[in-house]
C-alpha cells in the first residue's frame, strides 16, 4: 500500500518538474529586469543597486526617527506602484497673502506618520488646508525618461493654450539642491531646472528623487543630504541614535544606476485587433494630447538609453486636472489642481504586483479604469466626455488598449 | 534527480520491511527524562555516565536554492557545531552548558549554562542561561533528532528558537498514575528586548528581540515569565502547553519612564507521538504584540503559525553492515502569518506570510546520526500578497558525538 502511494507521489513529482523547481514569470508580466546591452560593470552596479532598493532599514541602520516606510520596495513593491496603505501625505496651508505655507514647524511638507519605538510620530495639524495623499509610482523605465532632452519636453509646452485645444501643458522648474551637477544640455529658467520626476515634477533627476526619498520617506540621511529629519514638535533636534550620514554616496549612486537601467514595461497583446482599435480611439478622442505615446531620448552615458524611442504615454508636463483630483497642495510652479501627466506604460501590469488588485490615480483611490477616466476633468474634460460618448464596445476596446500597456 | 528517485524506489521494492514495533513498557516512564530529547537526554550523558563529560553535535548541509526560476547554484553550509559540557557536581547539583558555533565562527553563542539543584521529583531549582520552555522545539531542538534540515517556520519566526534567556525558576514532575505524567517548567527571565519592533524594518519580528545584552541585564527591569506544562499519557507521546509573556520595550531608562509599557505574549501548543513505525509531531503558536499605534499596519500586533510533521520508518535493521540503521520518509507542512490583520484602506488581508512543504528521506546509520535529503517548496507572500515561489534541495548530515 505504502509502496504504491510513494510511487504515485514520485511519479507525480517527475511529471510536474516546472512546478517543483519554480519557473520565472513571463517577461511582460513583471517590472524587475535590466535593460539589454549593459556592460558588465553597469550590470554589477545595477545588481548592487537592486540590493539597495531592497534594503530594509531598522533602528540600528538609521531608520527614522520619523518615517513613512522602511524600504524602497514598500512603496514600489516589485518595482511597481504602491499599495494605498503605503500612501504618504504632504500638507500645508494657504496664507492670507496668497502664499502657501509648508508648515515646517509642524513637520511639513511631508507627514512622517511613523516613528521608531519611543519617539513621537508626526500628526497632521488641523490647520492644514492643502492635504495631498500620494502613492508610489511605477519605478521602471525611469532612465529613459531621464534621458529625454529638456527641449523635447518643452516643445509640447503651451501655457497659454495658444492652439486653443483646451490643453495648456506647463513645465515645472524647480530649485536644484547643492549637489546637483547639470548636464550641458540642461535648460535653466530663473536659476531653476526642469522637473521630470514625482507626481508634480518636483525632482530634476533620479539622484534628486532618490536622495529626497531616502530622507523624507525613510528618515535616512545620505552623503548628499547628511542631516536627518526629526519631529520639530518634540522641542529638540535629536533624531535616531545612528550617526549621519547613514547611507554612503556609493550606495545612493548604485541605486540611481539601478533605477536608470530598469527596463521599460513590455507591451502585451499589442497586435490584437481590439487593442489596436482602442489605440486608435485613444488618439482620436484626444487622450494622446497629454499622454503622448512616444518621445525620443537624447544622449546618455549608458548606451542602451541613448537616442531610442521612449513609449511612456506622457508629456511630463503639468496639467490642470479639475476639482475631483485637486489636492490644493502647490509645489514649485504646480498649482493645487495641477499634476504631471502620469506615464501610462505598465498600466496593465500594476495588478500583478499588488496581489491581483490594481490601484490607480495618485492616491490609489480606485481599481476601475473607467472611474479613473471619469475623474479626469479640467484640461482633460473634453477627452473624458468623448470617452463616455463612445459605445460600450469602443469603450471596452480603449480599456483593453490601456491594459496592454 | 531522476536517478536518485529511481534508486529510492529500488531500495523500497527490494527490501522486506521489518516490523520492529513493540509496546512501550509503562514501568520505564519514571526513568524517562522530563524532556525527551532535552538537555538531559543526550547521548554524552546517557552513555558516558556520571562524570564530567563533553559532547555535542555537528551539522552540515548543501543548499540548492531556486526562487522564481532564478538560482545561485550549489553551496555548502557549516550550519552548527555545538559543544556540550556536563558536570554532575553532586547527586543533587548538576551543571550543564552548550556552546554553539554557527557557520563556522560567524556566530558564537553560549546557548545554555545552568545549574540545577534537585530537591525532589516534583520540585527542583534551575538558574542560569536556560532554554525558555516555549514550545517543544525550543527545548529539544538538537538537529540530529530531526529528519528535516531546516527548522520549522513557526518555531523560528514566532517562537524565536533557539530562545535562551537568563533567569531562574522551578521544574519537576507529577504522576497522576504510575503511567501518566505531568511535567512542568516555570521561570522568570530577562525576556525579549525592544528589537521585536524596530529591530527589523520588515515588520514585527520576534526573533529580532533576542539580544546578547539581555544576558547581562534586563532592558527594562521587568522580567518576563515563561512556562510549560506537558502531559505524557500512558499510551505514549507528549502534549505540551506553554507561554512567554513580558514587557519587551525600553519603557524605562535610568528609572525614568520614557514610553508606554508594551507587552509581548506568546502561547504555544505542541505534541509528539510515535505509533508503530510512524512518528507525528507538531507545534502551533500565537503571538500578541503591543505595537505603538503610529507604526500602524506595517508592524503586526498579531502573529500565528503552525507546523505538522509525519514520518514513516520504512526500513529498520541492518543496512550496509550497519546493524542499527534505518530509513525514514518524512514530510512537514509549515505555515506562518507574520501580520495577522487587514489593511484599513482596502479591507484586504495583509500578507507577510509563508507556507512550506518539505519532503525528505533520512538515513540513520545509527540512532545518533541522520543523513538527510530534503526537498522543500515554499510560497512566500509580501505584505501586499505578491507571491514568491521558491524551492530548496538539501543534502546534509547531523550527528551527536
Amino acid at each position: 500500500m505504502w509502496k504504491i502511494i510513494f510511487t504515485v507521489v514520485l511519479l507525480t513529482a517527475l511529471t510536474s518538474c516546472s512546478e517543483l523547481l519554480t519557473e520565472a514569470p513571463a517577461g511582460d508580466e513583471v517590472f524587475d529586469a535590466p535593460i539589454d546591452g549593459l556592460t558588465g560593470a553597469q550590470l554589477k552596479a545595477h545588481l548592487d543597486g537592486d540590493e539597495a532598493f531592497g534594503e530594509v532599514f531598522n533602528v540600528d541602520t538609521g531608520l527614522g526617527p520619523v518615517f513613512n516606510q522602511t524600504a524602497c520596495v514598500n512603496c514600489h513593491p516589485d518595482e511597481g506602484r504602491g499599495h494605498p496603505s503605503t500612501n504618504l501625505i504632504r500638507f500645508g496651508r494657504m496664507g492670507q497673502d496668497g502664499s502657501f505655507d509648508f508648515m515646517l514647524e509642524f513637520g511639513g511638507p511631508q507627514l512622517q506618520d511613523r516613528a521608531i519605538p519611543g519617539y513621537p510620530a508626526e500628526i497632521l495639524p488641523p490647520e492644514a488646508t492643502g492635504i495631498s495623499e500620494r502613492g508610489g509610482p511605477i519605478a521602471v523605465g525611469l532612465g529613459l525618461i531621464e534621458a529625454i532632452p529638456d527641449l523635447t519636453i518643452l516643445a509640447n509646452e503651451d501655457p497659454n493654450d495658444s492652439d486653443g485645444d483646451g490643453i495648456s501643458g506647463r513645465a515645472n522648474f524647480v530649485a536644484a539642491p547643492d549637489y546637483y551637477i547639470p548636464p550641458a544640455d540642461k535648460i535653466i529658467r530663473d536659476g531653476k531646472y526642469l522637473g521630470k520626476f514625482g507626481r508634480k515634477a518636483t525632482a530634476i533627476d533620479l539622484l534628486h528623487q532618490t536622495v529626497n526619498a531616502y530622507k523624507a520617506d525613510m528618515g535616512i540621511s545620505t552623503d548628499f543630504d547628511p542631516v536627518d529629519i526629526f519631529n520639530p514638535l518634540i522641542g529638540n533636534r535629536v533624531g535616531d541614535n545612528v550617526a549621519d550620514p547613514e547611507v554612503s554616496a556609493e550606495t545612493v549612486q548604485n541605486l540611481v544606476i539601478y533605477l536608470q537601467t530598469l527596463r521599460a514595461p513590455l507591451r502585451r497583446n499589442e497586435n490584437d485587433a481590439v487593442v489596436q482599435q482602442g489605440d486608435a480611439l485613444f488618439t482620436q478622442i484626444g487622450c494622446a494630447k497629454c499622454h503622448i505615446p512616444e518621445m525620443q531620448s537624447g544622449s546618455s552615458l549608458i548606451n542602451p538609453l541613448a537616442f531610442v524611442p521612449v513609449n511612456l504615454y506622457s508629456d511630463l508636463l503639468l496639467h490642470d486636472m479639475g476639482p475631483a483630483l485637486a489636492d490644493n497642495f502647490p509645489e514649485g510652479d504646480a498649482t493645487g489642481t495641477e499634476w504631471r501627466t502620469t506615464p501610462l506604460w505598465g498600466l496593465g501590469i500594476v495588478k500583478n504586483l499588488l496581489g491581483g488588485t490594481p490601484f490607480f490615480l495618485h492616491d490609489g483611490t480606485t481599481s476601475d479604469l473607467e472611474e479613473v477616466i471619469n475623474l479626469h476633468l479640467g484640461e482633460a474634460e473634453n477627452a473624458r466626455n468623448d470617452f463616455f460618448a463612445l459605445d460600450e464596445a469602443s469603450k471596452n476596446a480603449l480599456i483593453s488598449f490601456l491594459n496592454s500597456l | 534527480m531522476k536517478h536518485l528517485i529511481v534508486l529510492i524506489l529500488l531500495i523500497i521494492f527490494s527490501t522486506n520491511i521489518e516490523n520492529a514495533y513493540s509496546q512501550p513498557d509503562p514501568d520505564s516512564l519514571q526513568k524517562t527524562p522530563d524532556v525527551i530529547g532535552g538537555i538531559y537526554d543526550r547521548p554524552y550523558i546517557s552513555q558516558l555516565g556520571n562524570k564530567i563529560a563533553i559532547g555535542g553535535y555537528a551539522e552540515i548541509n548543501s543548499n540548492f536554492h531556486r526562487e522564481e526560476g532564478i538560482e545561485e547554484g550549489l553551496s555548502f553550509e557549516a550550519r552548527r557545531f555545538n559543544l556540550f559540557f556536563y558536570s554532575p557536581i553532586s547527586a543533587r547539583v548538576k551543571l550543564t552548558s552548550e556552546l554553539e558555533f554557527e557557520h563556522g565562527t560567524e556566530e558564537i553563542a553560549l546557548e545554555t549554562a545552568l545549574v540545577d539543584i534537585l530537591f525532589s521529583t516534583t520540585l527542583n531549582l534551575r538558574m542560569g542561561i536556560l532554554l525558555s520552555p516555549l514550545g517543544r522545539f525550543n527545548i529539544a531542538h538538537d538537529s540530529p533528532r530531526y529528519d528535516i534540515i531546516d527548522r520549522p517556520l513557526v518555531s523560528t519566526q514566532i517562537i524565536p528558537s533557539t530562545l535562551s534567556e537568563v533567569g531562574l525558576g522551578l521544574f519537576g514532575a507529577f504522576y497522576a498514575t504510575p503511567f501518566d505524567r505531568f511535567t512542568y517548567e516555570i521561570y522568570t527571565v530577562n525576556g525579549l528586548s525592544s528589537g521585536v519592533v524596530g529591530g527589523s524594518g520588515e515588520g514585527t519580528r520576534i526573533s529580532a528581540g533576542k539580544s546578547s545584552e539581555s544576558f547581562g541585564e534586563d532592558n527594562n527591569g521587568s522580567p518576563a515569565f515563561t512556562g510549560r506544562l506537558a502531559f505524557n499519557p500512558s499510551f505514549g507521546g507528549e502534549l505540551g502547553l506553554s507561554f512567554h509573556s513580558g514587557y519587551y520595550n525600553d519603557y524605562k531608562i535610568e528609572g525614568e519612564p520614557v514610553d508606554d509599557k508594551r507587552r509581548l505574549t506568546i502561547l504555544a501548543l505542541d505534541f509528539e507521538y510515535k505509533w508503530k513505525r510512524f512518528h507525528f509531531r507538531g507545534e502551533a503558536a500565537n503571538a500578541k504584540i503591543d505595537v505603538p499605534a503610529s507604526l500602524g499596519e506595517l508592524f503586526a500586533d498579531k502573529q500565528k503559525g503552525f507546523y505538522g510533521e509525519v514520518g514513516y520508518t520504512f526500513l529498520k535493521g541492518e543496512i550496509f553492515n550497519m546493524p542499527d540503521a534505518s530509513l525514514t520518509l518524512v514530510s512537514r507542512y509549515d505555515a506562518v502569518d507574520l501580520n495577522d490583520g487587514s489593511f484599513a484602506f482596502t479591507g484586504q488581508n495583509i500578507g507577510d506570510s509563508a507556507k512550506k512543504l518539505t519532503i525528505g528521506l533520512s538515513f540513520r546509520p545509527t540512532v545518533e546520526t541522520s543523513v538527510r535529503l530534503n526537498y522543500a517548496r515554499n510560497w512566500q507572500r509580501d505584505a501586499f500578497n505578491n507571491l514568491t515561489n521558491g524551492m530548496n534541495i538539501q543534502l546534509g548530515v547531523a550527528t551527536y558525538f
